[in-house]
């Protein structure tokens, strides 16, 4: 999976996999709006898109506030 | 003491929570684009198998797929993800494109020259900048899709 961030503000895309990532400046052009895409040359390749990949990460951060909240309670219990 | 103690702490959760939710926000975490490959906007050798999922056919050549709705319309911070499900030859490219400048194309791509409307990664490595002729035809990263029957 490649996961790809674009901050319109900074113009800088950042693709992801893993451990890795890489970063590509972009500039916007009026008129003409940008769009995710995917580029093939050979036959029979496949590209998916995956739309609920962003879920996990709102899992995490309940994870993490849920064990923070252990944390001061127990602090707290003392 | 022990009711001011959980005062304290609900306290600080509370704050927490308000910091989360602004981090979210900001990256529009909560808001779920429905990107979906357009059946208008794609090479005619691109066929659709479904909303997320398509696959070059007919003959070798370059040929885009372009998704709508374009990626401004998502907030501040867009983030997205493509799955490579299949790609025998080493050669398939993702990242985002100016739609206009590859329909006058022809969703074609000439890579050896910026103007080529995309931003994106390839399979072998490649950078591919619309902009910038030193991330345009070269290879940044290690290879990141694996070259036969892969899925990642």
């Amino acid at each position: 999976m490649v996961q790809i961030s674009v901050d319109h503000d900074a113009k800088k895309m950042t693709f992801k996999k893993k451990n890795e990532k890489y970063e590509l400046e972009f500039a916007t052009i009026p008129g003409d709006a940008l769009y995710p895409c995917a580029l093939f040359y050979y036959m029979n390749d496949e590209v998916e898109f995956l739309p609920n990949y962003k879920e996990w990460l709102v899992c995490v951060f309940w994870f993490w506030l849920i064990g923070l909240s252990c944390k001061f309670y127990n602090q707290a219990k003392k | 003491m022990i009711k001011k103690n959980i005062d304290e702490v609900n306290k600080k959760l509370t704050e927490y929570q308000a910091s989360i939710q602004t981090s979210i926000n900001t990256q529009n975490l909560w808001k779920k684009m429905s990107f979906k490959f357009s059946p208008t906007f794609k090479h005619a050798d691109i066929k659709l198998l479904s909303d997320h999922l398509v696959k070059s056919q007919n003959s070798a050549g370059y040929k885009f797929a372009i998704m709508e709705p374009d990626i401004e319309k998502s907030g501040k911070i867009s983030t997205f993800a493509f799955k490579i499900k299949q790609c025998t030859s080493n050669w398939v490219a993702v990242g985002m494109c100016h739609k206009n400048i590859v329909v006058s194309k022809n969703y074609g791509f000439n890579f050896s020259a910026i103007g080529h409307g995309g931003y994106m990664i390839s399979a072998n490595g490649g950078s591919w900048s619309n902009t910038k002729y030193d991330a345009n035809n070269c290879v940044k990263v290690q290879i990141w899709f694996n070259s036969r029957h892969s899925s990642l």
